[in-house]
């Protein structure tokens, strides 16, 4: 705090320890060059599909790489490249935050009602989360996929954040079994305040922070497991696309003699920098907030 | 030692029954029957196909038959290929996916380690610089694209290595063509190995007792490898249990991408045939496999540390 130590004639600037984490975390250079990129990437995917003069779904039917017209050269139907990207990447980053969502919501409530409740209850609630983790669980959601008829974006969504929220739920119990016995929880519930609003109130925000590390670093591996399974034909279904049914798409070109680079390269790059960005700031958040950890 | 033997099997076949409930759970939940999306089959038929395999029976009663098959070794006809017992795609499936996966997780830990080991003899250097780039290149380059990318240089740029299929044969130009399908299950575990035991050196080497070794005039190389290594490798060990499972995941993208008719083939096939008991089949061996290491892995810990045991 070299910045306010000289300073002696006004009060000290109070900050907030998320405060002071932002603080930390906008030090950090990769992270934050990586946090502009990812704003960049998911501008163009907002941005560009209505601005585009190719719509995604109109096909040529002409394969064709890169050129002035189709920057990024066309499909196996001759679609533009360029706007099926960022029209995947729609989806990619939707079906991310959403499950994200999703599991954070469940793992929260969970690890929190658990830790709160303790006891019976909370070994009783835990033994179920033990049971979850010992499942191959990409396994189950891929029978599930499976067996479901209609695969639209909020089915992948809500399946990938039901069974995402285990260690979410941990992590949340852990944190609110040390906070449970503090003095302020002591002295909320001596005034009478109850168990839920001790829990909305006192709990979770004091929590906040290994969530949103967390939080930010499940998005890449929700991103991972919805073009994971769109890869093998189980994930989002035509007409809409992803980052995941792009790549799986160039398959069919790996018979051929012609070597067909652009769909797997093109899709292949924007997913990948998108994942390391995620993982950069998830990082760097991780070591912004969690100081002790260091 | 016994105990906790005995304790941790227990846990892994309830695991392993678990599964196997939940998975005849959703298959049975699942509406529409395995023989509903074949085209215009006349109800009668069908009925007569449901009876067949037991369909028509109460949930429970086929239940315990399923159950006591698999008792018995037994995982039931295949619904989709008439006249095939699921064992017959299993067991050759589960070798081709074991023989991979084994090969991939070798390769992983004779990789990962040695350049977390070149990493941090080399901190904040060029070479540390070069195993960290390979490192983030695994992690951000999922398996399903890290194989198309290998095909597209490797098979068609060079024309070095064949573009798929398993090896019919031990000889040389057969056994290519598990190379591309062995880098690409392993490259993930390449990255994690790379960085947790680099991140596990570096933690160790600012040890007191590391100063004490090197106070005795031990040379820099025999305080890194004999006292370094053998503490600041335990995250990897850590890494290396669960990585199995990751590795059987892992490998039904690999099957798909290099047309490996493995374990996963067959179970992404029947999960889209709604093949129940070839679906059944197929996650009780990757469930079982996955408990399985989990098992052999808690029982080394057990072995290692013994204050896992009071667990």
């Amino acid at each position: 705090m070299s910045d306010a130590s000289l300073d002696y004639g006004s009060a000290p600037i109070s900050r907030s320890p998320l405060q002071m984490a932002l603080r930390r975390f906008m030090k950090n250079r990769r992270a934050l060059v990586c946090f502009v990129l990812l704003l960049l990437i998911g501008g163009s995917c907002v941005v560009v599909p209505w601005i585009s003069p190719h719509d995604y779904t109109e096909p040529t039917f002409e394969t064709e790489g890169p050129d002035g017209t189709y920057w990024m050269g066309r499909d196996s139907m001759g679609r533009d490249l360029f706007t099926r990207i960022f029209m995947g990447g729609r989806v990619s980053f939707a079906v991310g935050f959403l499950a994200t969502t999703v599991s954070v919501l469940i793992g929260v409530l969970y690890g929190a009602a658990s830790g709160y409740l303790g006891g019976r209850a909370d070994s009783l609630l835990m033994r179920f989360v033990d049971v979850m983790y010992g499942m191959p669980t990409m396994l189950i959601i891929i029978i599930v996929m499976a067996f479901l008829r209609t695969r639209s974006i909020v089915i992948v969504f809500v399946v990938l954040g039901l069974f995402g929220w285990l260690t979410m739920a941990r992590i949340v119990r852990g944190q609110v079994l040390s906070i449970r016995e503090r003095e302020f929880v002591e002295a909320a519930r001596a005034l009478g305040v109850g168990g839920w609003s001790i829990i909305m109130r006192h709990m979770i925000p004091n929590i906040l922070g290994p969530v949103i590390v967390y939080s930010t670093l499940s998005v890449p591996s929700m991103i991972l497991s919805e073009a994971f399974l769109s890869f093998i034909g189980l994930g989002i279904s035509e007409p809409d696309t992803s980052w995941g049914m792009l790549i799986s798409d160039s398959k069919e070109f790996l018979g051929g003699d012609r070597m067909v680079w652009w769909p797997t390269v093109f899709p292949g790059s924007f997913l990948a920098t998108t994942l390391f960005c995620l993982n950069a700031i998830g990082d760097g958040l991780r070591d912004a907030i969690d100081v002790q950890q260091r | 030692m016994l105990p906790f033997f005995l304790r941790r099997l227990f846990v892994s076949i309830a695991t392993l029954f678990v599964i196997a409930t939940v998975c005849f759970i959703i298959t049975r939940l699942a509406p529409g029957s395995p023989f509903s999306t074949e085209r215009n089959m006349h109800p009668e038929i069908i009925k007569n196909f449901e009876r067949y395999y037991g369909l028509d029976k109460p949930v429970h009663v086929q239940y315990a038959r399923q159950m006591s098959g698999y008792l018995r070794g037994d995982f039931g006809p295949s619904m989709h290929y008439r006249d095939m017992n699921c064992n017959d795609f299993v067991w050759p499936g589960l070798r081709k996916s074991f023989t991979l996966g084994s090969i991939a997780g070798v390769l992983a830990l004779l990789v990962g380690v040695p350049l977390a080991l070149i990493a941090a003899a080399n901190q904040n250097r060029p070479l540390d610089y070069i195993a960290s780039s390979v490192s983030i290149l695994g992690i951000c380059v999922p398996n399903f694209l890290m194989g198309p990318l290998l095909q597209l240089f490797f098979t068609f740029k060079l024309k070095w290595l064949p573009l798929a299929l398993w090896p019919q044969d031990f000889s040389r130009a057969e056994l290519l063509k598990l190379v591309m399908p062995a880098i690409t299950l392993a490259m993930v575990h390449i990255a994690y190995i790379s960085r947790l035991g680099r991140a596990g050196m570096l933690d160790v080497m600012n040890k007191d007792f590391i100063r004490t070794a090197r106070a005795k005039g031990l040379s820099e190389w025999a305080v890194f490898l004999r006292h370094g290594l053998k503490n600041g490798i335990t995250p990897v060990v850590s890494y290396a249990g669960p990585m199995w499972a990751v590795i059987i995941t892992g490998s039904i993208v690999v099957e798909q991408v290099f047309a490996i008719p493995g374990l996963g083939t067959h179970f992404i096939k029947s999960a889209s045939n709604r093949d129940m008991n070839l679906i059944m089949a197929c996650v009780i061996v990757y469930g079982g496999l996955v408990i399985f290491m989990n098992f052999v892995v808690d029982l080394a810990y057990g072995f290692l540390d013994p204050r896992v045991r009071l667990h």
